[in-house]
């Protein structure tokens, strides 16, 4: 893993554990983690192991696809949404909502 | 019966049935974002300042709601999406930016809001809503819909609104004079003092559901209601009860001296995040 890979996953990582709303405490109790180490993995000085990839992105309900980087599947395109005046949206909001309904998993969690 | 009448009746029966399903009694008040998550829907929420809610149509559904809303509010809204799920709404993102939606999604916007009146408000539990208090929705006056709103977890005009649109219960020059008062100026003179703070009205016929605030938001309860856990701090005795204020969030327990008691949850003011985590404490730790 590069040095620039590292350093992307620790800031999808950090965005991930924000959008579900938990501080580096809350998630190093979830994950029985000492908070300094869920501290060096969001700063990308510590790698993270592809099992405690899967914990963070169970947490978060988000796809480890999504915090490594790998590119959008075509299928995100075809979201199915229910909204009322997305056309009303700012642009800012639309990138924002856009962003963070591809990152969300789409299956329940261990299917 | 005309296009309306049929969205009103078929919005109605689903929304009994959904209650049904997680063996909510049609006379309890719900909190919508635990049902939603009984339903495998997840509900988060996000500051997305121009959009009140959303339904995402998937396997692992889920109803994005905005964070900067009052609760009242988020609850409809969360209904709202709820109803888009009961119904299996959805629409593909590219046609949802199109100005003009045709008929159907009009349908499926003015169904779902009817489905969130009748999912939060079914006439049977506004009925008890009133009577247990031995209040009379036609005669009650504005503080006492703004109680019987806060046990139901809508908005103090939302209650009105559903009571004489929907449920036909209040006539219309009552509605009028419910509605001339905002929830701001009910909050001001229950506390007599000006505040931009929530006030939730829990009384000792609060049940079915705990109560669920915000750091900040005031708390009025009947007189020598004690609180356990360090969730809130109590404000003082007023001339309606014991005030206490939410200062940090987690799950306490309000008990009074007569022994009724009921839970009560604490998030973060304007909380960002999974629903699931809203109420976790904040932790020490290393």
């Amino acid at each position: 893993m590069t040095i620039e890979q590292r350093n992307s996953i620790a800031s999808r990582l950090r965005l991930a554990r924000e959008r579900a709303g938990l501080s580096q405490g809350q998630v190093a109790k979830l994950v029985e983690m000492h908070r300094p180490s869920v501290s060096e993995i969001e700063a990308g000085r510590r790698s993270v192991a592809a099992e405690e990839l899967t914990k963070f992105a169970n947490i978060y309900s988000v796809t480890v696809g999504w915090l490594t980087g790998e590119p959008r599947d075509p299928a995100a395109d075809r979201l199915e949404l229910a909204a009322r005046e997305l056309s009303k949206l700012k642009p800012g909001d639309v990138d924002l909502l856009m962003d963070l309904l591809t990152s969300l998993r789409s299956k329940p969690e261990g299917e | 019966m005309n296009n309306r009448q049929v969205l009103a009746k078929s919005a109605a029966m689903r929304a009994l049935r959904i209650r049904a399903s997680v063996h909510a009694k049609p006379w309890d008040a719900i909190d919508v974002f635990d049902l939603a998550q009984q339903l495998g829907v997840e509900v988060r929420f996000a500051k997305i300042s121009s959009m009140e809610g959303m339904y995402l149509r998937q396997d692992a559904p889920v109803i994005l709601i905005a964070s900067e809303r009052p609760a009242g509010r988020q609850r409809f809204s969360c209904a709202h999406e709820l109803g888009h799920h009961a119904f299996g709404d959805g629409t593909r993102v590219d046609e949802l930016f199109d100005p003009n939606p045709g008929k159907d999604r009009q349908d499926d916007e003015v169904r779902a809001d009817m489905f969130a009146g009748m999912l939060l408000m079914p006439k049977s539990a506004v009925d008890r809503a009133f009577s247990a208090r031995n209040l009379n929705p036609v005669t009650a006056n504005p503080v006492e819909f703004y109680r019987v709103a806060c046990w139901l977890g809508v908005g103090y005009s939302t209650l009105a609104r559903h009571l004489h649109y929907a449920l036909r219960t209040i006539p219309q020059d009552r509605f009028f004079y419910i509605d001339r008062f905002t929830p701001k100026a009910i909050r001001e003179s229950v506390l007599d003092q000006s505040t931009s703070e929530e006030l939730i009205i829990v009384d000792e016929q609060w049940s079915s559901r705990p109560v669920d605030a915000a750091v900040g938001d005031f708390l009025l309860l009947p007189p020598s209601t004690s609180a356990e856990g360090q969730y809130f701090e109590k404000r003082g005795d007023i001339q309606y009860g014991a005030l206490f204020q939410a200062v940090t969030p987690g799950v306490g327990r309000f008990e009074s001296s007569s022994g009724w008691a009921t839970f009560v949850r604490v998030s973060r003011k304007y909380y960002e995040g999974r629903g699931l985590f809203r109420h976790l404490e904040e932790v020490e730790y290393d």
